[in-house]
This record gives structure tokens, C-alpha cells and sequence, in this order.
């Protein structure tokens, strides 16, 4: 076969064309499954086309990824057109290790729509997340020296791993206050006050136009269809779901977390390294750690002060806004100006390898200026 | 009844709630604080630092402690001492309220919202430095970054989604442009200009509302920086509240850690959790010990140097810090990423062809077309077949092509003249002065820069057909240099260049306005900055000839601020990424000077026409004819010959690409070799269609010969092959090496083991007594500089200890641990 067959495809396309029939697979398996809850014979072979759909998903994403990698010439999480491919390959692949982890769709078939909604919602996500990926730049750019390192690809690998699968853990936080918020609704029992709280939080968070709210809609539309239908659940039916959700977004986090500490550490090792200095207190470690404290935070309430519900749910969403905010938007924070993790951003060349010359003029001399000559 | 008295007078023990907790923290943080500042000028605490050495890795021991006290410190000392007393009294009721659950999740949240604080209010430059405040000195600057840091992210943060922001289109007429760009080097480089331009007009006019954004609300933001300053947020993760917190944390983990018995602690279960806690533990003990002793900085040495024993702390010029011994460099070398420019010679782009960067198997397909079923296909693909990193060349075999053997109409002028390696396309001074000849080709038609006399005793420029005379400058043109200017929002499709002299006013598109301020021939980075101007006090001419600079002041519309600019011919802007960092973003000037109408030596013209009549003409007027042979009349020592004058000129290079020399424990000693790069390419016309034709080019980096060149037959490809300088180098390496005096004072170079153990690059260290030397920078135009940092640290060891153990315990408690359990359950269950 022609080597140039391989590199010259787009593998993004044949994603999205897996991503689209992966979805209908999923949204005609959520449906098999939930007359399947209302017959009592529950049939996996909807599930399984669906999981199929997502591991060819993953088969061509690694492609995708490996033929930039030999485009390229180097581990492709040099600007951030590849590092979001990356991430769509991460949630793809993390979807999958979840699917088997948590056993789902084994559990019977109100799990098994669940699962099949995630699964709808991954596949969705990363169509959209291509659609973006495509408006930005995809020019080839070198590795600065620091980057040349064996940690690059461990480092990033983890971390972005880590934020696909707190990121799941997140989307599970948000089906469960989507459905607080249409239990509410429709069948009661919850304060005003925390019905508009949950709403404003739905409607307020970053990209919620492509994460909570159709979420929310979604959610609101099967609560209709089972409401016009007079199948709404009872309280105690919603409780049961409320637990089931809280304990399954407590094991994606679980398989997150290792990830997360071991990418950020890992990036310590490699500064370490780099500059002797393990920690430069520069503002994306800093959002790293933000986000790894908070589920320090949500692992002590849960694990020792037996918070599960609403209260561990937020922290768990808290923390994959973290994710969001050091993944896509630490370049807005005050103190990212100067930070040398900038490189993935458009028009900005790298500083890593840059501690700058001894400087009698910092303000002028930016970073990667020449060293200047020692005025002895 | 008694019994009932007593029941109601035992108090019911405390129960901590999250509030009740954050309370006592942050009146703990308001007390170490204070007592924390105190505490690093008190007179004994301030011995026993030095007596350690923290801060500056090395101690000493000095008397006069006691001495030192005044009845404040007295006073302070009993203050202490008293609050240890009554710590240790109550000791039941702090272990009480640091076992609360509540209480280890303040303190991890507060320990968060600190971090979040370090990183919502921009830390002031140089915060490591424990010494380092914001004072007369750097307080408008500081003040000044806040601001439009804090306007930066207020601005977006109301913005949400870009709603209400400016959007701006790329103007039709550079669309056009980038139309004929996109067919010539492709739909994705097309695209990729097409989103930097977008970018950039919508940068620019967001620029402009955050400018305003901070203009109206700079009262405000003044008032937050002097709260900032104040309560020390500005250098949270150096103050003393935020040590206080950290100690707290700590005291925290090791309470809770260890508040269950040791059997129940070396257990299965509990595995996770006390690995993790004992990782913590552990990393904090390190950060405690690397916060105390920390010192860096940089070491700039020389190749041919003595050894040096100073280092600049924290990278300024002003703190100076001696080491216990000297640092040699004994090698250095910095290599540069292999380039290809490719030109369409007659496509006249004004705007800078991509440059792609080399490696085995690069493939670069151009000049695309649709095929007959409209999908558009590469007419040209380069193809990389092997890079090397040594290549010699021995003067090309040259002769005179036919009229029609297909070849490019390319004249060119053979010279036998010193090996200078003065320039290439760009222009750039490239490498130092060897004492070689070497055949010097000038093509006119490929590149119009004049080869200088590396005496400085003329300047020769060469020219065929047409009127010499015509090639120097006109009477009276003092203009020294060409500024390409281009005014994103204006729609141009190329950079305007505009010749430029000292005190010019020039007006621009936008309705902006350029100042050339002044200029320096002798540019130096470390003296010469972008408010102080050139330092050389000479006028500009007599200056010496190294690398050149130019400060400007964009002028915008509206009478807004000017700013200054210092632009240099060997930092692109773009490249560089300065650009960003500029005021007005959407101006983008670059600098090209031109070594030939700048004033200076005799300027010369060769010339020769079709009959091969050849002449140098003098800028006089004067002139005298040439024979093949003969020595050109030029003042001066230097001897130039003419070997041949070609109409077509068809060269044959001889290229011997070496292998790199790695010896037995991996030390490469070629890497510090000046060897120029070589490359073998293949050039396919036609690719994937029966007309297939294939050239395979053999090229080196050799400035001034046909090796770093290739023209196709039809003279409408050109290409370059170069060491890409204008970026990050593809790698940079010293070697050090150790002196010491010994006991007679005689310095003596230590056995720190073989140059590969000596040998330092980005990644990879040396150490030396608890030194660490690491590559931090270089300078491209000065190949014996090469910048070290140097980091004193103690605690790092223990700090990667730390981190590994959480990383353990982690993995213990998240993945290991339920796996065995579900295993187990599962085995219970069967």
C-alpha cells in the first residue's frame, strides 16, 4: 500500500463521520433501552453497535494523532489545534475505559440509558470540538529545546487523559442537577431557591451552550416525553437515580485522579529538569493545582464527611470548570501574561528554554531576546 | 441532684463548622503574618539564617546576635515564647480542632483560594526573589502591568462568549492576495494566514476597548494595586501569610495522618491514604527547606575566558553572588533548525514565504492547480531525502550553460575572494571572519546585497547590463534602511517597505505615523534598551560594524500615547513573538538594512554584459575594465579575482556530508564543530502523473556559493536552505568545567568526570556541590555566549520524593484498591 495513503487522509473526517453514526447508534439505543425499562427485556445489541462505534472513533483518532505526529515530526501538543485533538482522542478513549470500567449497560436498563446518554453526549462533543478545531491554526511549529524532553509526551498524555475523564465525571455532575432541576419541576420537592441556583449555574458556566445546556434540554425533553406519557418517576425512584449518579461520577473521577496527580507532578519532574526548579509558581501550574486541590477538597468531603448529593455533585462540577479554565481559558487570567506554558496559543512563540539573560531592564527585554553581554 | 450539677457543668467539647474554622485560620494567617515579618528581621532569627546560609547557599557564622537586640526584640522574643507556652497547654484543643474534618477542608480550600489569588492578581516581576518588593523603582511599571492585566481578564470576563466584542473581516483586497498565496503554497497555509489576519484585526480593536476599559476604570485598579501591595498578593507565594498557611496545612496532614494507630494504619485499606499523606508530608518538608536556602541566577561565561565565580541572583545585573569555586566554559555551541525558503521568483510576493522546517522525509507539495476532476494537486512537491549536520563544500564546478538546454537564464560573476560568510538572503551577518578563500558567486538577479570588504575598505555590488551608475544611491540619499510596514486593518496585501532616515516623520496606512528616533550600527542587547536607546556614543557612521537596530515610535490616530519600538535586523517581531506584547499590535515593522546605501566604505559596481565585457565601476565615476583573471582595483589589502562570467550559469556543487562523531559514552564532540548542514532533496515536477520528473539536489548552509541554492530550469522556483536563527534553537549545549584555589591558593581544575558528564544541556544538568548548571540561554550572533542558570536548592531531592510517593499513593487509593476489593468481593461472592 502507499505509505503516502495513510498520512494524506483525513482521519478527522472519518471520526466525525464514526461520531455521527456513533450518536444515532446511541440515541437508537437510549430509546431500545428505555422500552426495554418498560417491558422488562433488556436487549445490549444497540449498545454494543454504539461501543463499536466509539472504539473505531478511538481507532481513527489515533490516526489522526499519528499521522500529525509524522507530519509534524514531533509529539503533536505543540499549538493548540493539536492539543484539542488530543483531548477528543483522550475523551473518546476515556469514554471507552469507563464503559467497561463502570459496567453499565451491565447493571440493567435504566444504567444502560445512562450509559447510552453519555456515550450520545461524548460523541457529540467531540463532533463539535472538530468543527472548532478546524477554524484554528494548523501551522507546523518547532520544538523549542525544553520541549525536546521524554516528559512531553507522559505529561501531556496524563493530564489531558485525566481532564477528559474528570471531564465525564463533570458531565455526570451535570445529567444529575439537570434532572434535580426537571425533577423540580415537574414532580416537586425542592426549594425555589435551589431550583433558580441550579439554573443560573446551567445557564452562567463557560461554553455552556455546548456542555450544560443542551444537557438541560435533553434532559427536560425525556422528562416531558415521560411526563406526556404519565411515566414521570416518584421521588424515591429519582432518589435511587440521584445515588446511582452520584456513585458513578465517584468512579470517573477515581480513574481521573491518578492521572491528574501524575501529569501535574510529572510537569515538576520535567522543570525540574529543565530549569532546576520544580515549581515556578507560573499561572498554569498554579490553575493545575487550583484543580487538583478542589478534588482534594471534594475527596475529604465525601470520603470523610459522607457528602454525597448536591453538595459533592457542585464540588465535582467545581472542579471541571477548574479543568476547563487551565485547559481553554488560563491565557484570560491576570497572571498568564508572562506565563511560559503560553505556547499553544496563536502568534505566541514559546519561552520554555528562556530563563532570560541578567537583566538591568526586564520591563523591555522580553524573554526570548538574545543574552545581552555581562556589563563588568 | 449533685450528679445533675455536675452534668450540666461539664462543657459539651466545641464541634468545628466550616465558618468556625475559616474564622480561626485566617486569624492565624492575620497573626503569622505580622509575626512572620517580625520574625525575618528579628536579630537571632536573622543569625541563625546566616549561620545556615538560606538564600544563599553557603553559611557562616557570625556573633554579635544578642548584641543586636533592642527592647523590641526582647519584647518580641517573650511574645513568643509565651504563645508556644500557651500552645502547648492547650495542645488537647488544637489537635481537637486540626482533626475536624471541617477544619483539613479550610485549609486545602483556603490553600487553593490563595493559589487562586496568586494567580487573579499578577505577581510582580522577579517574586522569587524573597527580597524583591514593589518600591519607587518598579511601582509605575508594576502598576502599569496590573492594570491592563486586570483590565485583560475584566474585559473578557464580561465579554462572555465574544458577546459585544469587535469582530473584524479580512478586507477583500488581502483576501486576494491571500487567494494567489493559497495557490502557490497551498489551501492550509492560506488558512493559516487567513486566521492570524482575522486574529489580528479583531486584536487590534479589542486592544483598543480594554485600553479604554482600563482608562475608565483606572482609579480603581490604582486602588486595588495598593491593596495588593499592602497584603502582599502581589507576592502571595513569597509572604508570610501565605508560609503561615502552608504551615498550617502541614501541621494539618501530619496530625491527621498519624491521629490512627499504627496497626490500623499498615493496612490494605488504609495504604492509599497513608502513602499520599506521607507523600504530602514529604514534599512539604522539601518546599520548606528549598524556600529557605533557594538561591538562583544566571552565569554568563565566554568560550576563552577565565573561569568565573559570579553569578547575577535572580537575573539582575545588581545582585551579585560569588560561588565557593569558578566555572569554566570549555565548549559551546548552539544549532539552529535546517530551513527551506522557497520563492516563485516571478510571483513578486511582498509578504515572507512560509519557512519550512527540514527533517527526513518532509514532504512539501506547492504550486497547486485542479486536475482535470477540479481537486486541486501540487505541481511541485519537495521532498527531504537525508539531512546531515557536517557538510564541506569544495568550489562548485561551474560552466556556461547552452541557450536552450532547458536551464534558467541565471548570469552570474565568479570571484576568488577571502571566505566571509558575511551574508545570505537576508542579509545577515552569519558567522565569523575566516582566514580562507573560497569562489564567491554573485547573482544578480537572486539577490542584490553587496559583499563587504571584511576590512571595511569597500563595498562591492555587482550588476549586469543596464548602467552601473544607476546602481548607486542618488545624491543626497542619507536613507540608511527599509521599514516593511503593514497595517493589518488596512486591507494591504503586503508589507509597504518605506526607506527611512534619522528624524523621518513617515505616515502609514491607519492614519498611523512612524518616527525613526535613532539607530545604532553596534547593537548590544544588554545596554542598548528600548527606552534608553542606542549607548554607543558615536555617530552612527563611525560606529562598528556589528549588528544593527533602530528605534521608532508608532504615532497612532487620535492623538493617542506613542510607542517606542526598538526593532532589530536579527529579531523578527512576529517570529520572536514580540509582537504580541506590543501596543499597537495591528502595526507590524520590520527592519531591513541596507549595507549598501547606509554610509560607510567606497562603494564599488561590477558589471559585465552578454559580450562578457567586464568593468568596476568606482561610485566617482570612474572606471576600469576587467579581464577574467585579473585582480579587481579595489583600496585596501583584500584581493578579489575574477575567475568567469556566465549568461546561464549551471553549477555543479561537490558536497561531502559527514556523519556526526559519537564517542563511546555518547559525548558528541562535532556537535561544537562550526560545520555547515547538509541536505539532499528531491524535486518532484509533476508528482503522482505521468510527467513525474525528479531532481535530486545535494545543498548545504554555505553562504556566498550556489550550495545553499537551487533555481529551477525555468527560473520560477527558488530555494534556500538555511539555519533558521530568527526562532528557538533546535538545541544549545556547554561544557563546563571546575576550579578551585587549593590550600596555596592556586586555582586547579577539579575531576568532575568526562566532558559527557560535564556537558549541559536543556534537560539534562550538571552538579557541583549542591550547584545546578543549566542551559538558559544564548545569543545567535554571539557564538562563544552562552548564558547558565544556576540554582543553589537543597530541598529538591525531597521535593521529587514527595511527588513521586503522592503519585504512589494516589494510584494506591483510586485504581489499586478498588480493583482488589471488587476482586475480592467478587471471590467472596463465588
Amino acid at each position: 500500500m502507499n505509505p503516502m495513503l495513510w498520512t494524506s487522509f483525513d482521519w478527522l473526517e472519518v471520526a466525525d463521520g464514526l461520531c455521527l453514526g456513533g450518536a444515532l447508534m446511541c440515541a437508537i439505543s437510549l430509546f431500545a433501552h428505555w422500552r426495554a425499562s418498560i417491558k422488562g427485556a433488556v436487549s445490549h445489541a444497540w449498545s454494543s453497535l454504539s461501543t463499536s462505534f466509539m472504539a473505531l472513533t478511538c481507532v481513527a483518532m489515533a490516526f489522526s494523532v499519528g499521522t500529525r505526529w509524522i507530519e509534524v515530526n514531533h509529539f503533536p501538543s505543540q499549538n493548540m489545534n493539536e492539543v484539542l485533538v488530543m483531548f477528543t482522542t483522550a475523551l473518546v478513549l476515556s469514554m471507552l475505559v469507563l464503559h467497561f470500567a463502570l459496567g453499565l449497560h451491565r447493571r440493567g436498563a435504566g444504567w444502560a440509558i445512562l450509559d447510552d446518554a453519555l456515550m450520545l453526549l461524548v460523541f457529540a462533543s467531540t463532533y463539535f470540538a472538530h468543527e472548532y478545531i478546524r477554524t484554528l491554526n494548523t501551522a507546523q511549529r518547532d520544538l523549542p529545546p525544553a520541549l525536546q524532553s521524554y516528559w512531553f509526551p507522559p505529561h501531556l498524555s496524563c493530564l489531558i487523559f485525566s481532564y477528559a475523564t474528570l471531564g465525564i465525571a463533570g458531565l455526570v455532575a451535570i445529567v444529575y442537577f439537570a434532572m434535580r432541576f426537571w425533577s423540580g419541576v415537574w414532580v416537586g420537592g425542592w426549594s425555589t431557591r435551589s431550583q433558580i441556583l441550579i439554573l443560573c449555574g446551567m445557564l452562567f458556566v463557560p461554553f455552556a451552550q455546548i456542555v450544560t445546556i443542551p444537557v438541560l434540554l435533553l434532559i427536560g425533553v425525556i422528562f416531558l416525553g415521560l411526563r406526556a406519557t404519565g411515566r414521570l418517576p416518584k421521588r424515591e425512584t429519582l432518589a435511587g437515580l440521584e445515588r446511582s449518579l452520584d456513585d458513578v461520577s465517584f468512579r470517573a473521577f477515581a480513574v481521573g485522579i491518578p492521572f491528574l496527580t501524575a501529569g501535574l507532578w510529572m510537569g515538576a519532574f520535567w522543570a525540574q529538569e529543565a530549569w532546576a526548579n520544580y515549581w515556578g509558581w507560573d499561572s498554569k501550574e498554579n490553575s493545575a493545582l487550583i484543580t487538583w486541590m478542589i478534588y482534594v477538597v471534594y475527596v475529604h468531603l465525601r470520603m470523610l464527611g459522607g457528602y454525597r448529593g448536591e453538595k459533592a455533585m457542585a464540588v465535582l462540577a467545581g472542579g471541571a470548570l477548574s479543568v476547563f479554565i487551565t485547559f481553554q481559558a488560563f491565557g484570560y487570567l491576570p497572571d498568564s501574561q508572562k506565563s511560559l506554558h503560553k505556547y499553544t496559543d496563536d502568534g505566541v512563540v514559546p519561552r520554555e528554554g528562556m530563563s532570560g539573560g541578567a537583566e538591568d531592564d526586564s520591563a523591555s527585554a522580553p524573554a526570548p531576546a538574545p543574552a545581552q553581554n555581562s556589563a563588568r | 441532684m449533685q450528679e445533675q450539677v455536675s452534668e450540666t457543668a461539664a462543657p459539651k467539647p466545641f464541634r468545628w463548622g466550616f465558618a468556625s474554622s475559616a474564622g480561626v485560620i485566617l486569624l492565624l494567617l492575620v497573626i503569622g503574618d505580622v509575626a512572620g515579618n517580625l520574625l525575618s528581621r528579628w536579630p537571632p532569627m536573622r543569625g541563625l539564617f546566616r549561620a545556615m546560609g538560606a538564600f544563599s547557599g553557603h553559611g557562616r557564622f557570625e556573633g554579635g546576635v544578642l548584641d543586636a537586640m533592642v527592647a523590641r526584640d526582647w519584647l518580641f522574643g517573650a511574645f513568643m515564647i509565651a504563645a508556644a507556652a500557651v500552645a502547648w497547654f492547650n495542645r488537647s484543643a488544637i489537635l481537637r480542632f486540626f482533626r475536624a474534618m471541617q477544619t483539613g477542608v479550610m485549609l486545602v480550600s483556603l490553600t487553593t483560594l490563595a493559589v487562586l489569588v496568586g494567580v487573579l492578581v499578577p505577581q510582580i516581576e522577579n517574586f522569587e526573589d524573597p527580597e524583591q518588593r514593589v518600591s519607587a523603582a518598579n511601582r509605575a511599571e508594576e502598576m502599569d502591568k496590573f492594570r491592563w492585566a486586570e483590565g485583560y481578564f475584566f474585559y473578557h470576563l464580561t465579554h462572555l462568549y465574544g458577546i459585544g466584542m469587535p469582530k473584524a473581516e479580512v478586507p477583500p483586497g488581502a483576501m486576494e492576495g491571500l487567494e494567489r498565496f493559497g495557490r502557490i503554497y497551498g489551501a492550509e497555509e492560506k488558512k493559516n494566514r487567513s486566521v492570524m489576519m482575522n486574529a489580528a484585526f479583531t486584536g487590534q480593536a479589542k486592544t483598543s476597548e480594554i485600553e479604554d476599559f482600563v482608562r475608565s476604570h483606572r482609579k480603581t485598579l490604582d486602588r486595588a494595586f495598593g491593596i495588593c501591595t499592602t497584603l502582599d498578593l502581589n507576592r502571595t507565594y513569597k509572604s508570610a501569610w501565605f508560609a503561615t498557611l502552608i504551615w498550617l496545612l502541614g501541621i494539618g496532614v501530619l496530625i491527621n495522618t498519624f491521629k490512627y494507630p499504627w496497626r490500623a494504619l499498615l493496612t490494605f485499606e488504609k495504604a492509599g491514604f497513608l502513602v499520599t499523606h506521607a507523600g504530602i508530608l514529604t514534599l512539604l518538608t522539601g518546599g520548606m527547606i528549598s524556600n529557605l536556602f533557594t538561591d538562583r541566577g544566571i552565569l554568563e561565561l565566554r568560550l576563552g575566558e577565565p573561569p568565573e565565580d559570579i553569578y547575577y541572583r535572580h537575573y539582575q545585573m545588581n545582585k551579585r553572588m560569588r560561588m565557593p569555586f569558578s566555572v569554566k566554559l570549555d565548549r559551546f555551541a548552539r544549532k539552529e533548525w535546517k530551513a527551506l525558503d522557497v520563492f516563485f521568483l516571478q510571483e513578486k510576493f511582498e509578504s515572507r514565504p512560509p519557512r519550512y522546517t527540514v527533517w527526513p522525509g518532509r514532504r512539501i507539495p506547492l504550486d497547486w492547480k485542479p486536475d482535470a476532476s477540479g481537486v486541486q494537486q501540487p505541481q511541485l512537491e519537495l521532498v527531504v531525502r537525508e539531512v546531515h549536520d557536517h557538510a564541506k563544500a569544495n568550489d562548485p564546478e561551474v560552466w556556461e550553460g547552452k541557450v536552450n538546454d532547458g536551464g534558467p537564464n541565471m548570469a552570474a560573476a565568479q570571484f576568488d575572494a577571502p571566505f566571509t560568510g558575511q551574508h545570505d538572503m537576508h542579509g545577515h551577518a552569519e558567522q565569523p571572519a575566516v582566514s580562507e578563500r573560497r569562489s564567491l558567486m554573485m547573482v544578480p538577479e537572486f539577490s542584490s546585497k553587496p559583499w563587504i570588504d571584511p576590512a571595511g575598505e569597500f563595498r562591492l555590488l555587482a550588476a549586469h547590463r543596464g548602467e552601473p551608475r544607476g546602481a548607486f544611491p542618488a545624491e543626497g540619499d542619507d536613507t540608511f534602511a527599509t521599514l516593511d510596514v503593514d497595517v493589518m486593518s488596512s486591507g494591504q496585501e503586503a508589507p509597504v517597505p518605506l526607506r527611512i532616515r534619522l528624524g523621518d516623520r513617515l505616515d502609514v496606512a491607519g492614519g498611523y505615523q512612524l518616527v525613526v528616533r535613532s539607530a545604532t550600527r553596534d547593537f548590544k542587547p544588554g545596554s542598548d534598551t528600548t527606552e534608553r536607546g542606542p549607548a554607543n556614543p558615536l555617530p552612527l557612521f563611525e560606529q562598528a560594524d556589528g549588528f544593527r537596530a533602530v528605534w521608532i515610535d508608532v504615532v497612532p490616530p487620535g492623538g493617542k500615547e506613542p510607542e517606542r519600538r526598538l526593532l532589530s535586523e536579527v529579531l523578527d517581531p512576529v517570529e520572536y513573538g514580540l509582537q504580541d506584547g506590543f501596543k499597537y499590535k495591528e502595526v507590524v515593522v520590520r527592519l531591513r538594512w541596507d549595507r549598501w546605501t547606509e554610509a560607510g566604505a567606497p562603494r564599488f559596481v561590477f558589471s559585465w554584459d552578454a559580450s562578457g565585457k567586464a568593468r568596476l565601476v568606482a561610485q566617482d565615476g570612474t572606471e576600469k575594465p576587467v579581464a577574467i583573471g585579473q585582480e579587481l582595483d579595489l583600496p585596501g589589502g583584500t584581493s578579489v579575482v575574477l575567475k568567469g562570467l556566465f549568461e546561464r550559469l549551471r553549477a555543479k556543487m561537490s558536497l561531502e556530508f559527514t556523519p556526526s562523531r559519537i564517542e563511546a559514552d555518547g559525548f558528541e564532540p562535532s556537535f561544537y564543530e562550526r560545520d555547515a548542514r547538509g541536505m539532499v532533496l528531491d524535486v518532484i515536477h509533476n508528482p503522482r502523473t505521468p510527467e513525474e520528473k525528479i531532481e535530486t539536489i545535494r545543498m548545504a548552509t554555505i553562504p556566498d556559493s550556489q550550495a545553499d541554492r537551487w533555481v529551477s530550469n525555468d527560473g520560477r522556483v527558488g530555494v534556500q536552505f538555511v539555519e533558521n536563527d530568527e526562532g528557538f534553537p533546535f538545541d544549545w549545549r556547554s561544557v563546563l568545567s571546575i576550579v578551585e584555589k587549593d590550600a596555596s591558593g592556586k586555582p586547579r581544575t577539579m575531576d568532575c568526570g568526562t566532558e559527557k558528564e560535564r556537558e549541559i544541556r536543556v534537560n539534562d544538568y550538571f552538579t557541583y556541590k549542591g550547584y545546578r548548571f543549566f542551559q538558559t540561554n544564548a545569543n545567535p550572533k554571539d557564538p562563544t555566549y552562552s548564558g547558565i542558570g544556576v540554582v543553589y536548592d537543597p530541598g529538591i531531592e525531597i521535593v521529587l520524593l514527595g511527588m513521586y510517593t503522592i503519585i504512589a499513593g494516589t494510584v494506591l487509593a483510586f485504581l489499586v484498591r478498588p480493583i482488589v476489593r471488587g476482586r475480592r468481593r467478587a471471590g467472596v461472592t463465588a
